[in-house]
């Protein structure tokens, strides 16, 4: 059965079909938006009729471009993008030849698969508020390919009828979809899925150079949010770690520095090192955004808490596998411990002492300088961090390029940076002095939220600093940034940035630039709340959460009970509708006049003279009048009457019509009883 | 054994669809008026349906296998769409009343348009396909408004002379989601007559008829000799209206013919011999509709009954309705 669909469906699905669109084109080439331009242009002539529709050459035409198009910009890797573009250029190809209601059927449902792939890529609150409107849109592209045309007079009618069905359906299927989302047992993968984003996520990298950390700082996108659960440290403790670099090599004519990989030996949870609770030792949470990488973020003295998380022998924990979602985990630190106080192993000695041996002379100078100067290794540590302040070196986030021995320039002509030169310079001068030395790589700070007390930590709060090794200390931290901007440390870049044009440049409409008026910053922050509310309660509805929440309200056994409740509630829903049904079925309510003559119906049936279902009330009224010649008269009169009566009343009621209508119906009833009782029944 | 078997399977298959009419018969008896309600109604999820299903579960897998709450969200909210449409589904078709309309009449072998009434003082409907599930003519699909009361045409063959006694006739929507289809079988008693399939052959003249009547009718064929006009009475054939007359205005006139008289025709059952029944009143209706045609008075004589000669359109139904309904008295005519 082919039908067509009537002209305000196809507004409708071009509508829907752009908003499930929209969002996604971020994160697919650009030639799908020009692709989805056409397709809509040249459907709304074929619509308009200027256009005729594609014949079976120019389908097969359209249909081997779209396929050599996708992929030419897969790039022969098959990742979630390319697989979202060829879905997307499927249902657009559809949509041109589109015509029957069947093919109206096939690009809705693309859509509505559309619209959960671009969940993959975002889901924020403000995206799924956006996507109630999309769905919204696409029920109400169906209701629109069932509608059929009174005419084209009525199509306005025919929108508003369609976006309140829609909007009628949504709200009234709005709490069992609440109830499936608390109830439905959430499981884990069904199998491990290799289809993930091929789009390199901005944020730290294995490996760094000088240079690298000021890219990040152009960016305002979230990487996690902590919660401390009892004890807060104070801001500048906010150290959050996730890489050491122990490794420096040449790579491509510059320095780079690295993980060697000496501290790959990872103690899994609960095998894992755990400081007992006690003053000093913090218990929070985080909840990181997704980042393609294993590592997870913690302070020092950091401990694994979780099943699948591991901790490295360098003060790090890491996650059983790449990190391709959110995850929340909860972290314990005891910072002030002292880290690998029983001794240094040689390897890892010889690891951190490492240096390229033509580099840097200048600075290679300066160190033996120092080493020659003062007496211990504190002593030189002190004296290397007071250099950076007696210097005159400045704090800047678009240093000049440097090329070849880096770390001289930087020292000795520039002197101004970021965070990876103070940190490089500062243990490349370390280990010029024999002393071992390591670059440590995270973020730093956070923005404090007021009211909910979460941090949020963003790309631009990445920061590197640098651990020394002390005899008897272990490995001690030092930030030789902090040497040349406090602020930095004390108030986050945001802060100390915030008169210059240094901070995210180029990022004109970030809401965090916007901080400077109260009331906006007031609104940011409420905001970012709102989202980080939605990122625990919502977004991170996983299988323990669920536990807890069931095991709440239901108690005990809780998932065993939250299938029967499932269960009951869906025979409950249907047992709803049934009553409903059985209780209001569209039976009317006889009227008085209908009842009267239904009484009299059923008396005159005991005289064999029942009205025929065919049979008018003229004919009735002279049947009767024949069987009763006695009452003839009256059964005349009131015959009259009462189609009187039902003919007026099809055409107005007033006040009287109520009056009218019991003294009618009263007549009818007596009419009935003296006719039973007539004997003069007159049998034809 | 095979054929044992088959036969017992037909039986069985047999049994079951008489069955099914009788339980049909029950819950929706035959009447001139409906309205539909959960006793009358059925609904299942229709192919599209299924397929929304199958969509549902790629949702719940990608949801699970991404982990993603916003997934689980769209895919138990479209799941509860899918629900709620029963209701939405099931309200399209409910409280809408079907009524059966004016009198219809046609010749076996024709196809006519029934027409029937639809209406609901509660809310619109939208997307009503009606259809008969015998046959493959097409469907006829309509909607109606709030308060709104709509004639629709639905063409249908006649098959056997008698009463008009139509199969079940099917309504069906898929309004609003199409996820789930509802349907009816509505047996309207439409009051209808379907007039023998009309087979035209020259006139035999009655046997053992008075004796002043002409044997062979032919011959007075080209005698009608028109003289004047008179005004129209009730029961003129439509044949001798001047229409040119009525047109310009000057009321409704019936040409006179001075040789009404002499074109008498009985035509008569006895004079067919050695024909099927059926046959015989085919013949008879071709006679009747040739002589009305040719402005001639005919009576009509069956083994039963016989009626007077006359002309004009209600005699001429009035002949054709007893031919339909001959040997069929069994149904009365009221």
């Amino acid at each position: 059965m082919i039908k067509d669909f009537p002209r305000s469906a196809l507004i409708w699905l071009l509508l829907s079909m752009t908003s499930v669109l929209l969002p996604l084109q971020t994160h697919i080439p650009l030639w799908t938006a020009l692709l989805f331009l056409i397709v809509v242009g040249w459907r709304w002539m074929m619509h308009l009729g200027r256009f005729p529709f594609p014949d079976t050459k120019i389908k097969v035409l359209v249909v081997i471009l779209g396929i050599a198009a996708v992929l030419i910009s897969a790039k022969g890797r098959f990742h979630l993008e390319s697989a979202t573009t060829f879905i997307l250029v499927a249902s657009l190809l559809k949509v041109l030849e589109m015509k029957t209601q069947r093919d109206g059927y096939i690009v809705i449902f693309l859509c509505f698969f559309l619209l959960a792939v671009s969940f993959l890529f975002e889901q924020g609150i403000l995206t799924a508020l956006y996507s109630i409107a999309a769905v919204w849109l696409l029920i109400a592209a169906l209701v629109g390919l069932h509608q059929t045309l009174f005419n084209d007079h009525q199509i306005k009618q025919l929108f508003s009828a369609a976006a309140k069905t829609s909007a009628q359906v949504l709200a009234l299927s709005l709490p069992i979809m609440l109830l499936l989302f608390v109830l439905f047992p959430r499981l884990g993968p069904l199998w491990s899925l290799n289809l993930q984003s091929g789009k390199a996520k901005t944020g730290l990298s294995e490996e760094m150079s000088p240079g690298d950390i000021a890219e990040l700082s152009k960016s305002d996108e979230l990487v996690f949010r902590a919660t401390f659960i009892d004890e807060r440290p104070p801001a500048t403790e906010w150290y959050w770690r996730a890489l050491v670099f122990d490794r420096y090599k040449e790579k491509n004519g510059r320095a780079v520095w690295s993980a060697s990989g000496v501290f790959d030996q990872t103690d899994w949870f609960p095998q894992s090192w755990q400081p007992k609770m006690q003053a000093g030792v913090f218990d929070y949470r985080i909840i990181q955004e997704a980042s393609n990488h294993k590592w997870l973020f913690g302070l020092r003295g950091v401990s694994a808490m979780e099943a699948g998380i591991g901790m490295k022998e360098n003060d790090l924990i890491i996650n059983k596998t790449k990190l391709h979602q959110r995850k929340e985990y909860l972290v314990r630190s005891k910072p002030s411990i002292a880290i690998a106080d029983q001794g240094l192993r040689p390897f890892v000695r010889n690891q951190s002492l490492q240096l390229i041996q033509t580099s840097n002379p200048k600075t290679r100078l300066l160190a033996q300088q120092i080493m020659l100067e003062q007496a211990s290794d504190q002593a030189r540590l002190d004296f290397t961090l007071s250099y950076y302040r007696t210097h005159s070196f400045s704090y800047t986030l678009q240093p000049t390029p440097m090329q070849e021995n880096d770390i001289d320039s930087f020292l000795f002509d520039n002197r101004a940076g970021f965070c990876a030169h103070f940190s490089s310079s500062f243990v490349f001068m370390m280990r010029a002095m024999n002393i071992p030395a390591r670059i440590v790589t995270g973020y730093q700070g956070g923005e404090l939220n007021p009211d909910s007390g979460h941090i949020t930590v963003r790309q631009y709060d990445a920061h590197a600093w640098a651990e020394v090794w002390i005899e008897n200390k272990g490995w001690v931290s030092v930030d030789p940034t902090a040497q040349v901007a406090p602020q930095r440390i004390r108030l986050g870049l945001r802060e100390s940035l915030q008169d210059g044009d240094e901070f995210l440049p180029g990022n004109n409409f970030s809401l965090i630039k916007l901080s400077n008026f109260q009331f906006l910053n007031d609104l940011r922050l409420r905001l970012d709340e709102l989202n980080y509310q939605w990122h625990q309660t919502v977004l991170n509805f996983n299988k323990d959460k669920q536990g807890n929440f069931l095991k709440q309200w239901l108690g005990r056994n809780s998932l065993k009970k939250s299938l029967y409740w499932l269960a009951g509630l869906f025979c409950g829903f249907f047992l709803l509708i049934a009553i409903a049904l059985l209780w209001s079925g569209p039976k009317r309510k006889l009227t008085r006049i209908e009842k009267s003559l239904r009484s009299l119906d059923k008396r005159m049936q005991i005289q064999g003279l029942k009205r025929d279902e065919y049979e008018g009330l003229n004919d009735y009224s002279m049947r009767l009048q024949d069987s009763f010649p006695s009452e003839a008269q009256s059964i005349e009169r009131l015959f009259e009457q009462l189609q009187q009566y039902l003919y007026v009343k099809a055409q107005t009621r007033n006040a009287n019509t109520d009056k009218n209508e019991r003294a009618l119906a009263k007549y009818i009833r007596q009419l009935g009883k003296r006719l039973t009782k007539d004997k003069s029944i007159h049998h034809r | 054994m095979t054929s044992l078997y088959q036969r017992s399977k037909l039986t069985i298959q047999k049994r079951l669809a008489k069955r099914w009419i009788s339980w049909l018969n029950r819950r929706i008896p035959a009447s001139r008026e409906v309205t539909l309600n959960q006793r009358s109604i059925f609904i299942v999820p229709s192919k599209t349906g299924w397929f929304f299903c199958l969509l549902l579960v790629l949702l719940l897998i990608t949801a699970i296998n991404y982990q993603n709450s916003l997934i689980y969200g769209l895919t138990f909210w479209l799941f509860s769409v899918a629900l709620s449409a029963m209701i939405f589904t099931y309200r399209n078709l409910s409280g809408l009343t079907i009524k059966t309309s004016q009198k219809v009449s046609g010749f076996s072998g024709d196809s006519i348009e029934i027409p029937i009434r639809i209406s609901d003082s509660r809310r619109s409907h939208q997307g009503l396909v009606f259809s008969w599930p015998q046959q493959t003519s097409a469907t006829i699909t309509s909607e109606i408004h709030k308060n709104e009361e709509r004639e629709i045409l639905i063409p249908y063959p006649l098959n056997t002379r008698g009463q008009l006694k139509t199969e079940r006739l099917r309504l069906e929507s898929r309004y609003p989601f199409g996820l789930y289809k509802s349907w009816t079988w509505l047996q309207l008693k439409t009051p209808g007559i379907i007039f023998p399939k009309p087979i035209y052959s020259p006139y035999i003249a009655g046997e053992g008829e008075g004796n002043d009547e002409p044997r062979d009718a032919n011959l007075q064929v080209g005698n009608d000799e028109f003289i004047g006009l008179r005004s129209y009475q009730k029961g003129d054939s439509l044949k001798h209206i001047a229409w040119k007359y009525l047109a310009k205005g000057k009321g409704l006139l019936s040409k006179e013919y001075d040789n009404q008289q002499l074109s008498m025709q009985w035509l008569d059952w006895h004079s067919l011999h050695g024909q099927g029944v059926e046959n015989k009143l085919s013949l008879l209706t071709g006679w009747v509709l040739q002589a009305e045609k040719e402005g001639r008075a005919y009576g009509l004589r069956l083994p039963n009954t016989a009626i007077a000669p006359n002309t004009g359109d209600l005699h001429r139904d009035y002949c054709l309705s007893q031919l339909a309904l001959f040997g069929k008295q069994e149904q009365g005519i009221d």
